[in-house]
């Protein structure tokens, strides 16, 4: 099986780049995924992905480029939700709630009145089998912006993510560091949405990174980790789902959760095996 | 010197935690803040650090807070940092480093050495690898001390630094603390242990969300103040 799936990797351009996309997206999500699951914002993360929906639609009816509606909505929901958790008496995880849903309801909505060409079904759910070599290299140019965004603004965006409190006393603008976050989240989910499909994303954004944080006692390691965790299991679950003809973003979630459940058993951090030893 | 003009701060559910608060911290001095749960302790530290909005005039040395902050290291309580996140002992210190470090570098060389002389103060340089959450609240709160030391700053903002640390690291802190207020630093401290008072402060401030008394130690805390501070209610030495 895996000699048919090198064989297709060397006959099929559309298998080179559902690869090579596949790769590119595992390591992107698994470095911003640390961001999003260390500051306890993994339902934030859904609520974006889900939130750029409308977005792409939107672009789709006024023939421009989808990246540039799906930021827009990413963002905007972001907005929403902090000025709700901020500004009412409303908890954090319900404002988070009815904005994911509202977008994605208005997204579906708003993709049946484009009536274009693009599936839904592909949106929601991912087709990395149809990448185009356009395709592949814009999700190659903006995970490289994602990731030089993150190597410039390490220590910044560690010092807010640990310390927010220390970051304001030292005049750092918390709050520009939140919304930058925010913003390389959003390009990951619109490159995430063509391998996983919006509905999976945050499973590609936060099982690498948690699975890593049970083995890495740094934020450096913890990344490093989280992306190689990522890009192996998108090749993994792009193997199986090619092979078995079966959903590849599903695959690829998959994988990554098997990862993560052997890791909780096994991690020194969770100590879990050394626990129930202890109990009996 | 820190100055604070009239300060008041009110929050966004109308809650109205410090009015019309006037101070003047001349240093080198430990300055203990005490007062009940809710009486604007913290909030007096943000204040000064314009981290909250306030209507009043606070300067450090002549200017205001905000364009001095270099010069102020704060460590919020313990309760707000996430001790689970995976960073190392000298990595936590070493953040205090950051302020120094232009955006986009690193930190350098330099800057590691002061990171091993402040835990090696705080009697912590065995410990530099290990993770946070391997030490104790003690040992963190010694830690968090270290950081404030490589920030060099002139004032030091902490927040209950002795909430939930056993006796050696209190002991430890408090030796530190006082070296530095004779090499010339301005300590200014969040307390709530009033059998400490008198040990710890020279100066002491009492808070009630308005300013009840403030002075030397051995002038303003009394039985009077202390009723005024926190009610009818409050036993010092087993007397009212």
């Amino acid at each position: 099986m895996a000699a048919e799936f090198i064989q297709g990797l060397l006959e099929f351009h559309f298998l080179q780049n559902a690869l090579i996309t596949a790769v590119v997206v595992g390591i992107v999500s698994g470095v911003v995924g640390c961001f999003i699951i260390l500051r306890g914002m993994s339902l934030m993360g859904d609520a974006i992905s889900h939130a750029v929906l409308p977005g792409v639609a939107i672009s789709y009816i006024l023939n421009i480029n989808f990246f540039i509606g799906a930021i827009a909505f990413g963002i905007l929901s972001s907005v929403i939700i902090t000025y709700i958790k901020e500004n009412s008496v409303i908890k954090s995880d319900t404002a988070i709630g009815i904005t994911f849903s509202s977008f994605l309801a208005l997204g579906v909505i708003l993709i049946g009145v484009a009536r274009t060409s693009t599936d839904l079904f592909h949106i929601l759910f991912g087709n990395i089998l149809a990448v185009q070599d356009s395709d592949k290299w814009m999700t190659i140019a903006v995970s490289i912006f994602v990731i030089v965004m993150i190597v410039l603004y390490f220590k910044e965006l560690l010092l807010t993510s640990f310390d927010p409190q220390m970051a304001k006393a030292l005049g750092m603008r918390v709050n520009f560091y939140h919304y930058m976050l925010m913003m390389l989240l959003t390009l990951v989910a619109v490159t995430a949405m063509q391998s996983v499909g919006t509905i999976l994303i945050v499973a590609l954004l936060i099982t690498p990174a948690a699975t890593a944080y049970l083995f890495t006692k740094t934020l450096k390691k913890m990344i490093f980790l989280s992306a190689a965790i990522g890009a192996v299991v998108s090749v993994v679950g792009l193997f199986v789902g090619y092979s078995y003809n079966i959903a590849v973003g599903s695959s690829i979630v998959l994988t990554a959760a098997v990862v993560f459940l052997i890791s909780f058993f096994v991690s020194p951090k969770q100590r879990y095996l050394k626990k129930r030893g202890h109990d009996k | 010197m820190i100055e604070c003009q009239n300060i008041s701060v009110t929050y966004n559910n109308g809650v109205q935690a410090l009015k019309k608060i006037n101070l003047r911290i001349k240093g080198p001095t430990i300055m203990g803040i005490i007062g009940p749960n809710g009486s604007g302790k913290s909030t007096l530290l943000k204040a000064i650090l314009g981290m909250i909005q306030l209507t009043g005039e606070v300067s450090i040395n002549g200017v205001s807070s905000k364009k001095m902050l270099k010069k102020v290291a704060y460590v919020a309580q313990k309760t707000l940092i996430d001790l689970s996140f995976p960073i190392t002992v000298k990595e936590c210190v070493a953040l205090g480093t950051i302020s120094n470090v232009g955006l986009f570098k690193t930190i350098r060389k330099g800057e590691w050495k002061k990171v091993e002389e402040a835990l090696e103060v705080v009697g912590l340089k065995e410990q530099q690898e290990r993770q946070i959450n391997a030490l104790s609240g003690g040992q963190f709160q010694r830690v968090l001390i270290a950081r404030c030391l490589v920030q060099d700053a002139e004032y030091l903002f902490l927040d209950e630094p002795f909430v939930g640390v056993d006796m050696v690291s209190e002991n430890i802190i408090v030796k530190i603390l006082k070296d530095l207020k004779e090499s010339g630093k301005t300590i200014l401290i969040v307390h709530h242990d009033l059998s400490k008072v008198e040990d710890y402060f020279d100066q002491l401030v009492m808070l009630n969300n308005k300013m009840i008394a403030v002075g030397k130690t051995s002038d303003v805390f009394n039985t009077n103040n202390l009723k005024r501070t926190y009610g009818e209610k409050i036993f010092i030495d087993g007397g009212e």
